[in-house]
């Protein structure tokens, strides 16, 4: 089946982008465990590298056929039973949502603490979210593009005023604490990787040098957090310690002559990356639940996966966002499943069927 | 069609169930809360906070300043309890200074430093600071129009001198340094008890003292009998020094000044040379920079200062010219005297086992591996620690005179 | 509730199929017998008093000149017409070589146009035109004597540019045409006429250029068109809803519309199609983008320098015009720790002084303003002034020393409002969004308003019209295309390449090349 080409790589790139910055400007060493979020410039380092092999098994398959996305060669190569695999991605970005609207609640209740009750923010949050899931991804993707440089107007405008409260004596040297922090630190970072299961859907829908654009969203990522880690461990110091979303800290205390308090610029950037990637996620788990049950009863699987949301955004206990299903254990496993284990599995089956069929012709 | 008309329906009636229509709390509901103090008392905590009240106006558009004193176990149970007082709910998130009453400060600053970093609406670049009495007496000050203003004692306290809650809060959690923060004083004009801590002194604090509390108590009845027309003024004392969280001890004077320089904080004000062969000379200290290296074999701290100075003022001895000799002249006396202080200021702070310098940070950035094997000796050990201090110092003189 | 839900469903689908069964319309051809001709035209006006019939006998032939009184000019039709045509004419021959000779030699007019149908005759004679009939002749002759009065060509109120031409276009279409042919001499210039309205039978036309216009973007409009079922179309807005693409729920319309004739030159000349209509001087752009409610003929007739900040300062008034009441009213309900500290005083005195919320009184004076607006565009000029009075002293000055609003609301209000002026083409759709801003604010604080922009930046950009993308070159990126977005580039930077509206990127009509 030949898919259309409708976004552009860089589009691609900036959805997948600012999917993972919404992670990562929620960092903090209580999130990571860890007594050392200096290291994690080191872990973020060696997790750039470790997200390349990663991506390569989706990157190789997405190679043999460039119009067929993870869902197709499923169904291709393993018939019905492709259904299964659809399944599987379905409720993997569903699960995705609902750790991000988990993540969200968190944010509010434990930074924020809203006059206007958590419920309906997130109950806000989903039916926005799945207008921008409905409009498709082109949609997004060209909202992203513009969402992405208000993030990046807003988090360099909040590095450079961080800069000028630099202290080098607050950087630590690597790893004096042990390697824990350093482990863990790239346990946290691998394993919220969403967006490489994402690729997997998307990678057909884009045009454009991949290969570049996987290149510079990899640097991009962990460029930034590096930088960010920098300069938060630079300037705040071990005030860290203390704070579950130091990146809205480091808003908060940042300040460019008379203008400060931006945190409400935090606020909003986060808010909308927030809602691209809900939306983007909401929209895949849609397209997953298609596939398997066609587009009719798809539309009432959407509708379902948007009550599940809600469900689980308003009862998922705020203190749970660590534990349980969301620990980053739970949450790179299922990720190396859809990611990398079901890839690589499709990619060998292809393998052997495009050698079978050169065989045959030859043969023939 | 009908999809469309259902789901209109649906978010009409959503509409009015949204909360943001009920139970909204307006601004003039809030008691914005602009300065917070903090005195210990034997039942818990004495906490003073001076308010905006938007209802009754000093001025045009100004609001007027409202000051309250309540009472709780804890900080959270004080301060929630003016809701009880005012009927307005208290809004912390425009707090500018949080003024540390010095029974407090020498019992222990985490005793209520946890609600300024856990508390949603707190924020981290609130100033802190400590009184040389108790925290009440600052912030209900009377001046001509009014009661001082909170941001008037936050504007007292420099930016450069870091005394927020996030250096503070940093310091504390960093186990390779000690916090300090700003220390504020009250002294009545026309009064000869000076109220203020001796200028040129250290001085160390007993904490378990209890008669030092009845007499402070007796003081403060004594001085509320007084003439209601004299003139407090508030001003910055010099700081405050921990080891970890309990004050031991504050800064004034020149002592201030040595502690300032080795710190590397910029504009340590004015300081007077008086030199035998040249004469008075009053200098404007801009520019610090400071930078500390160590030796863990010889046990040896390098301290390099470099400092700018402009000269504002110059009574020379008669007959004196002010040349190019006498500027080294002046740079040289500059340097020895500022060594000489800071070694005094960082022997003293480092008696009193107070790590202001980051010392422990220094060793750590080092030798990671020395620092970890001495962790728990280093705080201690340091004061032992010899301390050699090299001050360079780029005079320059305004005026006429070459 | 659900039956009257129902009914109200069927009823629609009822009136939607009485719509395309009337687009099939059926042509009764003319008849031989004049009698029958002039008994149909009668049959059709009835009493109505501007229908006149001339009998006359030409050639031996009885012979009528209908026309409408007062769309015709009497002095061309005695000149063109009657004064031609002699009682002592001799021709000998059928009617219809008759009919043929007074066409090709006798008339001297030169726009003569053969009708054979009456709903054709009824249309042309109605557009002004005078028609010949002949008895025993199955056809008649329009000729264009077409003398109605018109408006004169006068610079757009709506419209005013410092630099630029002071033509506008007025109601009359082939004034329009030629308007714009005067500008591009070029014989790749085409106008392309139709009917639309099945009453009014409005002549639109279609201007483009045949060598810059994407094909699939033309026929994609001439289809849209075709489809318009309704009766009469007495302005442009009537038919940009069928412009559009379906189910555009965009609060932002892709169909442009102007009254410059040098505006519609310049987007036809970027391959775009303009549609005149006749009857309205409002032409309408199609496809127009996001970027180019941003621009005007001024911005390419002075410097580049301040043609960008005069462009940049519409792009921060469209900002405040839609964001800045609600992100008031959101930080100043829900959200007062985001406000800096004298502002919050500010705002605190004035919302503890005033006896409402600060969401009802920020709607309160936008209802206002938006009373006053709507009062002094249907008022008469005269009377003009006394609106600013009203308005300025009622709710400026009054309502503030009452303690009704609040002084911060205010300025916020006439703030927007001036910013909203900056950009007036977008008028409409800033007061919709300004609104939703200020409901949203003021029940979910900042984080409505954000998550209500999310929204509505994902409706435009998800939008486009015939293939190209609303948002472009803004996102899709086009660095080239950009030259003239927040900047307005110097001319050699913006002659350098072909800019037409199907190449911007992520434009789903394809290029010559790839079309080959």
């Amino acid at each position: 089946m030949k898919k259309k080409l409708i976004i552009s790589v860089p589009q691609m790139f900036s959805m997948l982008f600012i999917s993972r910055l919404v992670v990562e400007t929620t960092y903090s060493e209580i999130m990571t465990n860890g007594n050392s979020i200096w290291d994690h410039i080191l872990s973020a380092w060696i997790s750039f590298f470790i997200i390349f092999l990663l991506i390569s098994p989706i990157y190789f398959l997405f190679k043999t056929d460039k119009s067929m996305d993870v869902l197709d060669n499923s169904y291709e190569l393993i018939g019905r039973a492709g259904g299964l695999i659809a399944g599987i991605y379905a409720i993997y970005f569903l699960f995705t949502c609902v750790h991000t609207l988990a993540l969200f609640k968190v944010f509010l209740s434990n930074v924020i603490n809203p006059p206007v009750s958590t419920e309906v923010l997130l109950t806000t949050m989903v039916i926005a979210a799945s207008y921008g899931a409905y409009k498709g991804v082109e949609g997004l993707a060209r909202a992203s593009g513009i969402i992405l440089f208000f993030m990046t107007v807003s988090i360099l405008f909040i590095g450079i005023s961080l800069a000028g409260d630099l202290d080098t004596l607050n950087l630590n040297p690597f790893l004096y604490r042990g390697t824990e922090s350093l482990f863990g630190g790239i346990m946290f970072m691998v394993s919220r990787s969403s967006c490489i299961p994402a690729m997997a859907i998307l990678f057909p829908l884009a045009k454009g040098n991949l290969k570049k654009g996987i290149f510079v969203w990899n640097l991009g990522i962990y460029g930034l957090i590096s930088i960010v880690i920098f300069l938060m461990v630079g300037a705040m110091g071990d005030f860290l310690q203390t704070q579950l979303f130091p990146v809205y800290t480091a808003a908060s205390i940042a300040k460019i002559g008379n203008l400060e308090h931006l945190d409400a610029l935090y606020l909003g950037i986060w808010t909308m990356g927030i809602f691209i990637k809900l939306s983007l996620f909401f929209m895949l788990s849609g397209e997953c639940a298609k596939k398997v049950v066609g587009e009719k009863l798809g539309r009432f699987f959407v509708l379902l996966f948007g009550v599940i949301m809600i469900f689980f955004g308003i009862f998922l206990n705020k203190n749970a966002i660590s534990s349980g299903v969301f620990s980053s254990d739970f949450l790179l496993i299922s990720m190396l499943i859809t990611g990398v284990l079901i890839p690589i599995i499709l990619l060998i089956l292809k393998k052997i069927k495009i050698k079978n069929n050169k065989y045959q012709s030859i043969t023939t | 069609m009908k999809f469309k008309i259902i789901s209109l329906c649906f978010l009409c009636l959503a509409f009015f169930l949204m909360t943001g229509c009920t139970g909204i709390l307006q601004l003039h509901e809030r008691m914005v809360i602009q300065g917070i103090g903090i005195d210990l008392e034997e039942s818990g905590y004495k906490v003073t906070i001076q308010a905006l009240d938007f209802k009754n106006s000093a001025g045009e558009n100004e609001p007027a300043i409202k000051v309250m004193e309540l009472k709780g176990s804890s900080l959270i149970e004080a301060l929630e309890s003016a809701k009880k007082q005012s009927g307005l709910t208290p809004m912390y998130s425009q707090n500018l200074v949080v003024v540390v009453g010095k029974n407090l400060a020498v019992a222990g600053m985490n005793n209520f430093l946890d609600f300024f970093i856990r508390h949603y609406e707190a924020r981290p670049n609130v100033k802190i600071c400590v009184c040389d009495t108790e925290a009440a007496d600052i912030l209900s000050i009377k001046k001509e129009n009014g009661t001082i203003q909170a941001k008037e004692i936050s504007d007292i306290i420099p930016n450069n001198l870091n005394s927020d809650i996030l250096h503070f809060v940093g310091r504390l959690k960093d186990e390779t340094s000690d916090p300090y923060c700003a220390y504020l004083s009250v002294k009545k004009e026309d009064k000869e008890e000076n109220k203020s801590e001796d200028k040129s002194e250290n001085k160390t604090e007993n904490k378990s003292d209890n008669n030092n509390e009845d007499k402070k108590e007796k003081q403060r009845e004594n001085t509320d009998k007084e003439d209601e027309n004299s003139k407090k003024i508030l001003n910055l004392a010099g700081i405050a020094f921990f080891s970890d969280d309990k004050m031991v001890g504050s800064s004034s004077g020149k002592e201030l000044l040595g502690l300032l320089a080795t710190m590397g904080i910029n504009d340590l004000g004015v300081f007077n040379i008086n030199s035998e062969k040249i004469g008075k000379v009053s200098l404007d200290l801009q520019n610090v920079k400071s930078k500390i290296n160590v030796n863990t074999k010889e046990n040896k701290f390098y301290i390099d200062i470099t400092l700018g100075a402009e000269a504002l003022e110059i009574t020379p001895n008669e007959g004196v010219r002010i040349g190019e000799i006498e500027q080294q002249e002046i740079e040289k006396q500059l340097n020895s005297e500022i060594k000489e202080i800071c070694k005094q200021a960082i022997k003293n702070a480092l008696n009193l086992n107070s790590d202001l310098f980051r010392f422990k940070k220094v060793i750590l950035n080092y030798n990671p591996g020395y620092f970890k094997e001495n962790q728990k000796k280093l705080k201690k050990s340091l004061s032992q620690y010899e301390i050699e201090i090299n001050v360079k110092s780029s005079l320059s003189i305004t005026g006429t005179e070459i | 509730m659900i039956n009257f839900i129902k009914k109200f469903i069927e009823n629609y689908e009822s009136q939607q199929k009485k719509e395309n069964e009337k687009k099939t319309e059926k042509k009764h051809f003319i008849s031989n017998s004049l009698t029958e001709s002039l008994s149909f035209f009668k049959n059709k006006f009835g009493s109505s008093e501007d229908l006149t019939i001339r009998k006359i006998r030409i050639m031996d032939l009885d012979s009528a000149i209908i026309t409408i009184g007062g769309l015709v000019n009497k002095e061309t039709l005695g000149n063109n017409v009657m004064n031609r045509i002699s009682a002592d004419m001799k021709f000998n021959g059928t009617p219809i070589e008759k009919y043929e000779y007074l066409r090709d030699e006798i008339i001297s007019s030169c726009d003569i146009i053969q009708i054979s149908s009456y709903e054709d005759a009824l249309y042309m004679v109605m557009s002004g035109f005078a028609l010949v009939a002949l008895d025993g002749c199955d056809r008649m002759l329009a000729i264009g004597v077409q003398g109605y009065s018109s408006r004169g060509i006068s610079e757009p109120s709506s419209e005013v540019m410092q630099r630029g031409s002071r033509e506008g276009f007025v109601e009359p279409l082939r004034i329009n045409m030629t308007m714009l042919r005067r500008r591009i001499k070029s014989p790749t210039l085409k106008f392309e006429t139709s009917k639309i309205g099945s009453i009014s039978k409005t002549e639109i036309c279609f201007c483009y250029m045949e060598d810059k216009v994407s094909p699939d973007i033309l026929n994609k409009i001439k289809n849209r068109l075709s489809q318009v079922n309704l009766e009469t179309i007495m302005a442009a807005g009537y038919v940009i809803p069928y412009l559009e693409e379906k189910n555009d729920l965009s609060l932002f319309s892709s169909i442009g519309m102007t009254e410059r004739p040098d505006t519609v030159c310049g987007k036809i000349a970027e391959g775009r199609v303009a549609i005149i209509i006749d009857g309205t001087p409002n032409v309408l752009i199609a496809p127009y983008l996001f970027t180019e409610y941003f621009q005007s003929m001024d911005d390419y007739a002075i410097r580049p320098y301040f043609a960008t900040l005069a462009r940049l300062i519409k792009y921060v008034g469209f900002f405040i015009a839609s964001l800045l009441p609600g992100l008031y009213v959101g930080i100043g309900t829900f959200n007062p720790e985001l406000l800096p500290g004298p502002l919050l005083n500010k705002v605190a005195i004035s919302v503890g002084t005033t006896p409402f919320s600060l969401m009802f009184e920020t709607l309160l004076i936008h209802f206002f303003y938006e009373l006053m607006r709507e009062a002094g565009l249907r008022l008469p000029k005269p009377l003009g002034h006394a609106i600013s009075i009203v308005g300025g002293l009622v709710i400026g000055d009054t309502a503030i020393k009452a303690g009704l609003i609040g002084a911060p609301t205010l300025m916020v209000v006439a703030l927007t409002a001036l910013s909203s002026y900056v950009i007036p083409n977008l008028y409409e759709p800033i007061a919709m969004l300004r609104l939703l801003f200020i409901i949203a604010g003021g029940i979910m604080g900042i984080w409505g308003v954000m998550i209500l922009f999310a929204v509505v930046l994902v409706n435009i950009c998800a939008k486009s019209n015939y293939g190209v993308p609303f948002t472009a070159p803004i996102s899709p990126l086009g660095m080239f295309g950009m030259r003239d977005v927040f900047v307005r580039a110097g001319w050699k930077i913006l002659s350098m390449k072909d800019s037409s509206v199907q190449y911007m990127p992520g434009a789903h009509p394809k290029k010559p090349k790839e079309q080959i």
